[in-house]
């Protein structure tokens, strides 16, 4: 009876006030379960039992709930690579990034790195196995967080990019000796990850995992104490939210309703409770350690080893003269380029990932007078620093990468033409620096990179050339994220 | 075995060995989200009689481990708690479903950790024996 006298005054001055209950920060995400009808609200009942040790011991210290709230983001990965690669005549990334998107990505750059001829490269990035494992509304989220149980593993490793070259179709002064293609196709290529030590066993982080096992231990212990001293809390707590869920009012409620019934009875029950203030100290630091121990071990996992390897292959434009001393005839196509390239990350450092990569591209055919089919190679590398959090969009990314490509012969159709008369038949040497801000938007489901990249040379051009690239990337995955 | 309350049971002494599963659902694969568990304390009347580590099994992050029966007689309570840490880019429905068996197969309702506001999600499992 005094129970339902409890909940009768309880839940009119709920509704009298109107007033959001305050202070409910450490129990959030469990409070707000409550407004959803399909949980086991005998269970949610047990988590906020369980958990309320955390409420208890931080409400001296709200600023710093605050604080750990902003870190929590969703898709803050800075290893996806949604733009084209260097040589396109759109890009904005020197040095590619390791991965791609799950699903599928899209990103649309204007600004040519090693390219003579900028221009706009529109870039479809899919895990064909993704697609069709997200097509299953039940398992869409999952695919879309790489959760490797619910689509097959061995084939959501393997992404294939085509790029589309929008200033095809029309042509430019630079390109006025060939004729260009009617279809925007440009370039088709397909990624393989070999080896993603990201998603592994605790056992290939042994150096952080081991001292957070021992916090975490630590924290055991000393949570395991804090119980007792909290056994009259945690029981009230259960009696009061059982009652609750049983009365009539919160059977007619809405979700918000409910939500701010259960967080009136957790603030009720968390200012009532005093704990030996020694005891209480000693859970808090041990606590803090122990989410330290766990930042370090999130961030050897998020850093680990990633190798991917990708094939590209290029189709150039028709000449529409003799090219390069008449090794490609008028109205035929030089030879089509097949470039294999390595892609290796790994972060040494908390929020700097290290990008690598290491490419070769060979003619698909030796032609009189070349001597060889060995056309170039690229090494790059690439820093990349997460920034702070901008909040509710994500991280900014601040990158800067080196990238050197060595010219064997003329490259040939791929941008052949000089406009200023220097026909490349000996070797060269191309070095880029270039810098990138790339800002967040929409959790990371879009990113608009901006970068500045400088060149002692072009494919074509001997000079030094300064550029600005700019793109907008959509990474689609978040879109199935949040069915 | 009887549910008296969630994550509390009561167990008769010839429905050991229990069998605990804990299996992550709506994860993102990353090895940071996992659950460190805690010894199986023996309690009568409230006081610390004896204590067990348990043997975990980690089977791509499907953990496994048994529960003996007290050695101990009489009312004897067995309470174990389990911490599950969830990565940052974790969502909200993430969470470990911890099952509960009997050794004749008789399961207990489900009960799950959860992603929490703050890391990490408790979850105290207290068998009372007889």
């Amino acid at each position: 009876m005094a129970k339902k006298i409890f909940v009768a005054l309880f839940c009119s001055s709920v509704f009298a006030s109107g007033v959001e209950a305050q202070g409910i920060v450490a129990l959030k995400k469990e409070v707000q379960r409550f407004g959803d009808p399909t949980e086991n609200v005998a269970d949610l009942i047990a988590e906020v039992r369980d958990n309320l040790w955390k409420e208890v011991l931080l409400v001296p210290d709200p600023e710093e709930k605050k604080q750990e709230i902003a870190k929590i983001l969703a898709f803050s990965r800075g290893d996806l690579q949604t733009g084209a690669t260097s040589g396109a005549s759109g890009s904005t990334s020197a040095v590619v990034s390791p991965l791609l998107p799950a699903i599928f990505g899209l990103a649309i750059e204007n600004g040519a790195i090693t390219r003579t001829v900028s221009g706009t490269t529109i870039s479809l990035k899919a895990n064909p196995a993704g697609l069709v494992c997200a097509a299953r509304p039940e398992t869409a989220t999952a695919v879309a967080l790489r959760d490797h149980e619910a689509c097959n593993r061995l084939w959501t490793r393997l992404g294939i990019t085509s790029s589309f070259d929008t200033s095809r179709g029309e042509k430019k002064t630079e390109l006025a000796n060939l004729e260009t293609l009617r279809s925007q196709f440009s370039e088709v290529s397909v990624r393989y990850e070999l080896l993603n030590r990201r998603d592994v066993t605790l056992d290939r982080v042994r150096t952080a995992a081991q001292p957070f096992q021992e916090k975490a231990q630590a924290l055991l212990k000393e949570q395991e104490e804090l119980a007792k001293a909290m056994e009259g809390a945690t029981s009230q707590i259960e009696s009061d939210l059982m009652t609750l869920v049983d009365s009539t009012p919160w059977k007619g409620a809405t979700s918000e309703v409910r939500r701010k019934m259960v967080e009136e009875v957790v603030r009720k029950v968390v200012t009532d409770t005093k704990l030996p203030a020694g005891a209480a100290a000693d859970v808090r630091t041990v606590w803090r350690e122990t989410l330290d121990a766990y930042n370090r071990l999130e961030n050897s996992i998020a850093g680990a080893l990633v190798v991917t390897a990708d094939y590209s292959f290029q189709r150039p434009d028709i000449a529409t003269e003799d090219l390069a001393g008449g090794i490609v005839p008028k109205g035929t196509r030089p030879p089509d380029l097949h470039t294999v390239r390595i892609v290796f990350a790994k972060a040494p450092v908390p929020d700097l990932d290290v990008t690598g990569n290491v490419s070769v591209s060979l003619f698909d055919e030796k032609r009189e007078d070349m001597s060889t089919v060995f056309r170039d190679v690229r090494l790059g590398v690439e820093g990349k620093f997460k920034l702070r959090s901008l909040n509710g969009y994500g991280r900014p990314t601040l990158s800067f990468a080196g990238l050197y490509t060595y010219l064997h012969q003329s490259p040939l159709g791929l941008g052949i033409t000089s406009f200023n008369g220097v026909t490349l038949k000996e070797k060269g040497h191309i070095g880029v620096f270039q810098t990138k801000l790339e800002f967040p938007a929409a959790n990371n489901g879009v990113r608009i990179p901006l970068s500045l990249t400088v060149a002692n040379r072009t494919e074509l051009i001997k000079e030094s050339d300064v550029r600005g690239q700019i793109g907008v990337s959509f990474n689609l995955d978040s879109l199935f994220a949040s069915k | 075995m009887e549910t008296l309350a969630s994550r509390t049971y009561k167990v008769k002494r010839s429905e050991f060995p229990l069998s605990v599963t804990i299996a992550p659902r709506n994860t993102t694969g990353s090895a940071a989200t996992t659950v460190v568990i805690g010894h199986i304390r023996e309690m009568k009347n409230g006081e610390e009689i004896d204590e067990h580590d348990a043997e975990v099994d980690d089977a791509e992050g499907i953990l496994t481990y048994g529960i003996e029966a007290p050695q101990s007689g009489g009312s004897v309570d067995l309470v174990q708690t389990l911490l599950g840490f969830f990565a940052k880019n974790e969502k909200d429905s993430a969470r470990f479903d911890i099952t509960i068996e009997t050794v004749a197969g008789d399961k207990a309702p489900p009960t799950a950790i959860r992603r929490p506001t703050f890391n990490p999600g408790t979850a105290t499992l207290k068998f009372q024996v007889q």
